[in-house]
């Protein structure tokens, strides 16, 4: 699955492509736990370019977001689609892990 | 039906992408994530004992109707318990989020075994 990751002062990001699906999940889980040992204050996980999220997918974001917390680190998605959006807040994962539509926008916020 | 291949899963979801891309997308969307999340299951959970695999699938676009058939031991996948999606983040564990919103994405499903096969019918 292809992923891109940017570092900048104070964060970085991860942007995924593709489909979080049942196939792509567990390769996606492993980039995500080697990028979260950077320990950066601030992770945004960028969705914008991702079309399919599934259960396998959420397991993933879930393990990433309980090793950010270990980590203190401020654990972020943003750019769901509204599929995403739903498969996301339907889980309950809003409950814990804030979403925003950009990363403009999460910057601005955070 | 359309013969589900558990050792090329992959291939098998690509054949079904293929049969709902002309669909909404938000349809297509759901069909795909229904299918993945119980041939999945089926594949990872399903108790086949000596059974040759057996498991199959039908779309049944004009009337919304999924339908899941396989050879693996008599279960009802609909009696998971649901997890409880209220929890914090420290208490929530992975697993049972599938079944869980297949359930929620669904109209009503019906399970049944007959003649040694476990068939879901998801209607959506």
């Amino acid at each position: 699955m292809k992923t891109e990751l940017y570092e900048e002062d104070g964060y970085i990001v991860l942007k995924a492509y593709g489909k979080l699906d049942t196939i792509h999940s567990p390769e996606f889980t492993k980039t995500l736990q080697e990028v979260l040992q950077k320990r950066s204050p601030l992770f945004l996980l960028d969705l914008s370019e991702v079309s399919f999220l599934s259960s396998s997918g959420l397991q993933a974001l879930l393990i990433g977001a309980k090793t950010s917390k270990q980590n203190n680190t401020e654990f972020v998605v943003v750019g769901m689609n509204e599929m995403l959006n739903d498969v996301f807040e339907m889980s309950g994962f809003n409950n814990f892990i804030k979403s925003f539509n950009s990363q403009k926008e999460a910057l601005e916020s955070l | 039906m359309i013969p589900i291949s558990a050792e090329n899963l992959q291939e098998s979801l690509i054949n079904i992408e293929r049969d709902v891309k002309h669909l909404d997308q938000k349809l297509s969307h759901k069909i795909m994530f229904i299918a993945e999340e119980i041939i999945t299951n089926i594949i990872r959970h399903g108790d086949f004992g000596t059974n040759e695999k057996q498991i199959s699938f039908n779309l049944d676009i004009k009337n919304n109707i999924l339908t899941f058939r396989d050879n693996a031991k008599e279960f009802n996948m609909l009696t998971h318990p649901d997890p409880d999606i209220t929890l914090d983040i420290k208490e929530r564990v992975p697993g049972g989020l599938g079944i869980y919103l297949t359930k929620k994405y669904a109209k009503s499903i019906k399970y049944s075994y007959e003649n040694g096969f476990n068939i879901l019918k998801v209607y959506i």
